[in-house]
């Protein structure tokens, strides 16, 4: 993906491949935004990097030979947000993946449900996780993906999605209740 | 089983990824450990709150119209981007000469379509049905005093009939003839065994150089001429014969230069017609639009 911006000449769609990329892409236009959107945190951002993916996605689109479109957009759409992101907010990647899986005291699921009622804080609490456990989040809870999916489209190998889902919903739960204390005394 | 593994396979569990083995196995896990009971309980609720909550952000219409933009561009110029370059060149060359020589020829081209009586073609065609049998004279003589009187009441002008037998250009006779859609005299000599038709005709203007446009193809068609135009009679005289035949004409005299001697020439420009001019154009244009698309 990286060597994306060679010359122009194979880049472009053929009126027939156009049919077909209207037919098999644009339908996951929502999905390649709303991924972006929360990888990115902001709508602007991600408006213009959704565009820049769906344009690398139409040149890459000969090498696209059926299967899951979505997931191949998706792909894209990662690829073009991380590439984004090392570009314009480095910091925010290099938080660390393999973080150890903390044991943690389990939280009621009344404390959560109530947690996750509020929606601000659900989004907060999602944004402030590290993108690629946003990621799996968000194509796990969202999107609906498959493990084989969502190995796919994040590139990290399908025996471990099952743990970086762990991790990821983990550092949720506790992003959603660590911050709520302090909510409740600020808005107190 | 240690509840650490276990909470990792608890969410293969929650998210149906568990094949039908390792799923048994944990349902009766979970029956005796009331943490993993509670986790599950706890991830059940994060998940309907994170679909409930309509977080899930849709493409705003604008992101959509952009990317349809961008497909309309990337798919219109898809044909003009996969021609090399050389063959814009190619193109773009023939553009331009066609041009340039539409721009040198077409004023001419006017100019004789509009000015001139009558066309090349005619002029060569009316030549060669005179050597046809029997088309060559109408009257036969070589006394300009039997020629000129036949022209009477069969023409609105009067042609001037000269016999140049002492130059060696002997008068054969006349006939009448039609060139450009108006009757003509046409006088008929011979050198040697070489007819010269000389077409006289009524002209507003002078045939010189307004008709050059229209001539100017008999030389490279083989034919020689040349025209003259008395300015007391104001009437257009045209010799025609073939190539190689003429130099001795105009090297002595040509026929009833008599009126005009300065005003005869031989002319060997090679261009083309009015017709032939836009032939020429078409084909160049063809042939360059060929390469274009090879």
């Amino acid at each position: 993906m990286s060597g994306s911006d060679q010359g122009r000449g194979p880049d472009v769609l053929e009126v027939q491949d156009r049919a077909r990329f209207e037919q098999l892409v644009l339908p996951h236009l929502d999905a390649a935004f709303n991924l972006a959107r929360w990888l990115l945190r902001n709508r602007a951002d991600s408006e213009d990097v959704a565009q820049e993916a769906m344009l690398r996605a139409c040149r890459f689109f000969r090498g696209f030979h059926g299967g899951d479109a979505r997931a191949w957009l998706l792909q894209i759409v990662r690829n073009t947000c991380y590439t984004w992101l090392e570009k314009n907010r480095p910091v925010e990647l290099m938080s660390e993946f393999d973080e150890e899986l903390h044991h943690q005291p389990s939280v009621s699921p009344e404390t959560l449900a109530i947690a996750g009622d509020n929606r601000e804080r659900l989004t907060r609490a999602l944004e402030t996780l590290p993108p690629r456990f946003r990621e799996v989040l968000v194509l796990r809870e969202f999107e609906g993906c498959s493990y084989k999916e969502i190995a796919s489209i994040t590139a990290i190998p399908i025996g471990t999605v099952m743990s970086a889902l762990a991790r990821a919903r983990q550092r949720l739960q506790r992003a959603l209740t660590h911050s709520s204390p302090q909510e409740a005394t600020r808005e107190l | 089983m240690s509840c650490d593994s276990t909470r990792t396979v608890l969410h293969g569990y929650l998210d149906g990824e568990l094949d039908a083995t390792r799923a048994a196995e944990f349902e009766r896990h979970l029956e005796n450990c009331r943490e993993c009971a509670v986790a599950l309980g706890a991830e059940e609720s994060l998940r309907s709150s994170l679909q409930r909550s309509g977080l899930y952000e849709n493409a705003p219409v604008s992101l959509r119209k952009k990317v349809r933009a961008d497909l309309d561009a990337a798919t219109a110029s898809s044909v003009a981007l996969r021609i090399p370059a050389w063959r814009w060149l190619a193109l773009a060359a023939a553009l331009l000469i066609v041009a340039s020589v539409s721009w040198y020829a077409w004023p001419r081209v006017q100019n004789s379509a509009s000015s001139a009586p009558f066309t090349a073609a005619e002029l060569i065609d009316a030549h060669v049905r005179s050597l046809q049998p029997g088309h060559l004279t109408d009257v036969v003589s070589s006394d300009q005093h039997t020629v000129k009187p036949w022209f009477n009441g069969k023409l609105a002008f009067v042609p001037p009939v000269k016999d140049f037998a002492d130059e060696g250009f002997a008068l054969i006779g006349g006939r009448l003839d039609v060139l450009g859609g108006q009757n003509v005299a046409a006088l008929v000599y011979a050198r040697r065994k070489h007819i010269i038709n000389v077409f006289v005709l009524p002209t507003k203007a002078p045939l010189a150089p307004s008709g050059d446009g229209v001539l100017r193809c008999l030389g490279c068609l083989g034919f020689r001429f040349v025209r003259a135009c008395p300015a007391s009679l104001s009437v257009g005289i045209v010799a025609l014969c073939f190539n190689n035949h003429f130099d001795a004409a105009r090297d002595s005299r040509p026929p009833c230069d008599d009126h005009a001697p300065h005003q005869s020439r031989v002319t060997l420009a090679i261009l083309a017609t009015t017709c032939e001019l836009n032939y020429c154009c078409g084909l160049l244009f063809t042939y360059a639009f060929g390469i274009f698309l090879a």
